[in-house]
């Protein structure tokens, strides 16, 4: 009877990777897809387009994966890669990218600390999902992420200013839509 | 940096659905194919065509000339369109000799070859694990319309769908309306035509694969396992059916059927057979579900090939050209695509009983 044995060791399936073995690339897509479908539905607006970032990514890490040389976290490295092919899925496919029109923020709240704390994750995730491309990428960026602006505005080819002004009504627009989330969900 | 907010998604995972990978692995392959020719296959046809001219008089030589790797397999036969006569010859030779049923199963697996090459040579990306998929989706497409009331109209989204390889494709027609009588102003905020009409649809997975159901577009969903999102993720160990209640945007409920086949994806190889004539294991054979793509060698311990199959039912019965082949150990090698288009290559030893 001839079955699969998994494999667990990372470095194992690294170096299978880069002799191109099929199935250290399938154990490679089985240990970090989940995860990194994760990341990439924070940077789409629904799972259908994250699975296609997920795919673009993975293509680009078995592609480039004798450029890991080994210093840092695999895990990380995956992550930047995941996250530059969900860049570049909006750059390709969206012309208007950042666009400063939607300005239907409505009254503007004072107090532009959000209060993620009560929420689920998933509740979260469907509110980020709801903003525009723009003010998600810049969003994710910076607040999750942590990237600077100076590093945001290299990544996605706009000003330092752009992508403050971007992080600023993404985050208003945000805190509008949970505070009417949690009005629905309350009931007032 | 907002530090709540990276803990909260620090740990957040989401299975992909089957397809992901499934383009992925296509993609690779043909990288990996094309990679392969360059390298391996020019050599390879350099070195086939010397030993050609060396060894011209036995042919059986000629045979031992194939690659030993799964990935040959299709430039494998490249090599053999090029010099196809050598090829069919010498299964013609071995043909006239045989037991009527290996003749069938020898002629078999040339036209079979045939086809492979036909396909090859259009360079299409199109596989076999992709077209079973769409074989049952097709099967999904004719249950819909087979449950739906018989003043639907045939649906054309269905003649297109074999072309796509997608499985949200399935989902998404379901949303198509199929009663005319029904067809309401959609008035979802998307504006997306509203799912009015339930169905079954079949989902092939292997023994311990998950997968993921995502339901139609829809106000509201309650799955028989008490979920109540749009997408749930089932790793079921035997052959169920899941239901998902679903409310659309005109407030109608519809119920849609999800019949989960399991398969066992692993393939079966006998250690020994007895080619005696008695109606039990007579003839080497491998078992297993969903397996495209198959092919087996024996060889003999010298390493001399003795037999070549492209079907799965189509086996070993112990003879070649030259007769029965005597009490001994064998070698096999098997490669074949699984259900998810995924490449196996099995090899190992097995008895000849008298």
């Amino acid at each position: 009877m001839y079955r699969y044995t998994p494999m667990s060791d990372e470095i194992d399936i690294i170096n299978g990777c880069k002799k191109q073995v099929p199935r250290y690339q399938r154990a490679l897509y089985d240990k970090f897809a989940s995860k990194m479908l994760g990341v990439c539905l924070r940077y789409s607006h629904d799972q259908e387009e994250a699975e296609d970032m997920l795919q673009e990514g993975f293509v680009k890490v078995f592609s480039h994966i004798n450029d890991y040389r080994g210093d840092g976290s695999f895990e990380g490295w995956i992550r930047r890669v995941m996250i530059n092919s969900a860049i570049n899925y909006f750059v390709k496919n969206k012309r208007h990218y950042f666009q400063d029109d939607v300005d239907d923020l409505g009254e503007v709240i004072e107090d532009h600390r959000v209060h993620y704390d009560q929420l689920h994750v998933k509740d979260l995730l469907r509110v980020i999902q709801a903003l525009p491309d723009g003010y998600r990428t810049v969003f994710n960026l910076y607040e999750i992420e942590g990237y600077q602006h100076k590093e945001i505005a290299e990544m996605l080819g706009i000003s330092v200013s752009t992508s403050k002004t971007q992080l600023l009504h993404s985050k208003r627009l945000l805190q509008k839509r949970l505070a009417d989330y949690s009005r629905e969900t309350k009931g007032y | 940096m907002d530090p709540i907010l990276r803990d909260k998604f620090k740990d957040f995972e989401q299975t992909p659905s089957v397809s992901v990978w499934s383009k992925l692995d296509r993609s690779l392959r043909l990288k990996r194919y094309a990679r392969f020719s360059f390298k391996v296959g020019i050599p390879l046809v350099i070195a086939s065509l010397i030993t050609l001219s060396l060894f011209d008089n036995s042919k059986q030589s000629n045979l031992q000339t194939l690659p030993k790797d799964s990935s040959s397999l299709q430039s494998n036969q490249d090599i053999y369109s090029s010099q196809p006569s050598a090829k069919v010859d010498s299964l013609l030779d071995i043909a006239p000799a045989n037991h009527d049923q290996s003749l069938a199963g020898n002629s078999s697996s040339v036209s079979r070859k045939s086809s492979k090459n036909s396909t090859i040579n259009t360079s299409t990306p199109v596989e076999v694990s992709s077209v079973s998929v769409n074989s049952s989706d097709h099967k999904t497409i004719s249950n819909l319309q087979a449950s739906s009331s018989p003043s639907a109209e045939p649906n054309s989204k269905s003649e297109i769908l074999p072309a796509q390889n997608n499985l949200h494709s399935i989902v998404e027609d379901f949303s198509l309306p199929v009663n005319s009588e029904n067809i309401e102003t959609p008035s979802n905020s998307n504006d997306l035509p509203d799912i009015l009409s339930g169905g079954t649809e079949i989902k092939q997975i292997c023994l311990g694969e998950e997968i993921a159901l995502i339901a139609p577009e829809g106000k509201s969903y309650k799955w028989s396992n008490g979920d109540i999102s749009r997408t749930i993720v089932v790793k079921p160990n035997d052959s169920q059916d899941v239901t998902v209640l679903l409310t659309n945007w005109s407030d109608q409920q519809i119920e849609m059927h999800y019949r989960i086949e399991i398969l066992d994806c692993s393939i079966y190889i006998p250690r020994a057979f007895t080619p005696n004539g008695d109606g039990q294991n007579d003839v080497f054979l491998a078992q297993g579900d969903g397996i495209s793509n198959f092919n087996m060698k024996v060889y003999s311990k010298q390493g001399e090939l003795l037999f070549e199959s492209f079907e799965i039912n189509t086996g070993w019965d112990g003879r070649t050209i030259s007769g029965k082949q005597p009490f001994d150990v064998y070698v096999y090698r098997i490669s074949f695509n699984d259900i998810n288009g995924q490449i196996h290559l099995v090899s190992g030893t097995f008895t000849l009983l008298p």
